[in-house]
């Protein structure tokens, strides 16, 4: 389910009023994961908005298209999100914001990085893991290739179905799947090492 | 072959646990305010709701004539500001005070006679002065008589439609209709005819008042 499924499908006439009226109705409550979601890309929160927006206005102007009983309409966004992403946004702002993560100031590591989470994941791995900040956990998410990075964002954090995601990233299910696994495993990688290279992968 | 089960388990554990605590961070608060402006500045807010869709130019002019009404229910039950008796009694102090300014009936008829059909039937020896007051924002016409006890009697004509006379207690004399205010020695008695008021104030009796009054009525009946 891509922003293309959504061109095949035949457009309803809407007058202007019946456009606005489901936009708010239907993309309005949504625009806070989207935004959240940018922000784990962008890192920036003028970029982020910049992409949220545009994501946003692209969506408004294929909403007649839009069909609510087939379609989630989180996941036609952020497939919209990626499209926006991908054909424009990562190419003009990619420069800058490596520098931004080069620039951005590097948390001391936290006592808990310590602890050995294999050796006692039984009973304490989500301790362990509940025992990391928010920014620790985005640290590590920003350290991932970019599959990774968004099989992850989709499936984990955004509460997509394996078929969502892989319709959003345009791969088979298996796929997101292997990406998931692959990538839960650097994040884990990094916490426990708090070592960005370590982290860093390719498929 | 138990160890590597062993590890295939704690692997899928470490997988879960990792995939719980990144689903958290979907509820990291996010400021959308600008994100909001900048979208409501480019997508119109719905102008209709789904009632007015439903029952569409019925329901619409339905609204317009409920607000219709409750302007004018407004506009009836508060209507235009009133004169305190106050202000009227002041008026009265003014004109009481002065010698005469205009003395013929023309002159006189000039500002009482505010309303088309209306005149002032005064003969030109009854009127010590005559004069248009402004009394706030509001235009009265106003006429000083010579009373036989020497005790001036002011009148003054308004227009009811943008002003008020003061409210004051119903009394009827000689059949007719008037309201009584009472304001230190000063008796104020009004009537309304038509779009106008018509005000007598003096220290004389209110039956006197309204003889006054009385000199001041429709050309036509």
């Amino acid at each position: 389910m891509n922003s293309d499924t959504a061109q095949d499908i035949p457009a309803q006439k809407l007058t202007e009023s019946e456009l606005a009226e489901k936009f708010y109705q239907l993309i309005w409550p949504e625009r806070a994961n989207i935004l959240r979601f940018a922000m784990f890309l962008t890192h920036r929160t003028c970029d982020a908005e910049d992409l949220t927006q545009e994501t946003l206005l692209k969506a408004w102007r294929a909403l007649d298209r839009f069909q609510t009983r087939n379609h989630n309409i989180k996941a036609w966004l952020l497939t919209i999100l990626r499209n926006c992403w991908t054909d424009s946004f990562r190419r003009t702002r990619h420069e800058r914001n490596q520098v931004a993560l080069e620039t951005l100031p590097q948390e001391p590591p936290e006592p808990q990085q310590s602890a050995q989470p294999e050796e006692d994941q039984r009973c304490d791995v989500e301790a362990i893991l509940n025992s990391f900040s928010d920014q620790r956990m985005i640290d590590a998410l920003r350290t991932l290739g970019e599959d990774y990075r968004w099989a992850i964002l989709l499936v984990d954090v955004s509460a997509l179905s394996y078929d969502e995601a892989a319709a959003a990233m345009g791969v088979p299910v298996g796929t997101v799947r292997s990406r998931l696994f692959r990538g839960r495993r650097m994040v884990r990688d990094f916490l426990i090492s708090g070592n960005f290279s370590t982290a860093k992968g390719v498929e | 072959m138990d160890n590597d089960m062993t590890q295939h388990d704690e692997s899928d554990a470490v997988q879960r646990a990792i995939s719980t605590r990144l689903a958290r961070l979907n509820t990291i608060p996010v400021d959308t305010s600008r994100l909001d402006q900048l979208l409501r500045d480019q997508i119109p807010m719905p102008r209709k709701h789904r009632p007015f869709l439903v029952f569409g130019w019925l329901a619409g002019a339905g609204a317009a004539a409920c607000a219709a009404l409750i302007i004018a229910a407004a506009l009836l039950f508060t209507g235009p500001p009133r004169l305190s008796a106050a202000e009227l009694a002041g008026v009265y102090q003014n004109l009481a005070a002065q010698p005469g300014i205009k003395q013929t009936g023309s002159q006189a008829n000039s500002p009482v006679q505010m309303a088309p059909g209306m005149v002032c039937m005064l003969k030109s020896g009854q009127i010590a002065s005559c004069c248009r007051q402004t009394v706030g924002k509001y235009r009265l016409a106003c006429v000083a008589v010579k009373s036989p006890s020497r005790a001036s009697v002011v009148m003054v004509a308004g227009n009811a439609g943008k002003v008020n006379c003061p409210q004051g207690q119903a009394v009827t004399i000689a059949g007719h209709s008037y309201s009584l205010v009472v304001s230190g020695h000063i008796n104020m008695l009004m009537r309304r005819v038509g779009k106008r008021w018509y005000c007598a104030m003096g220290s004389e009796k209110p039956g006197s008042l309204a003889q006054y009054l009385g000199q001041i009525a429709p050309t036509k009946r």
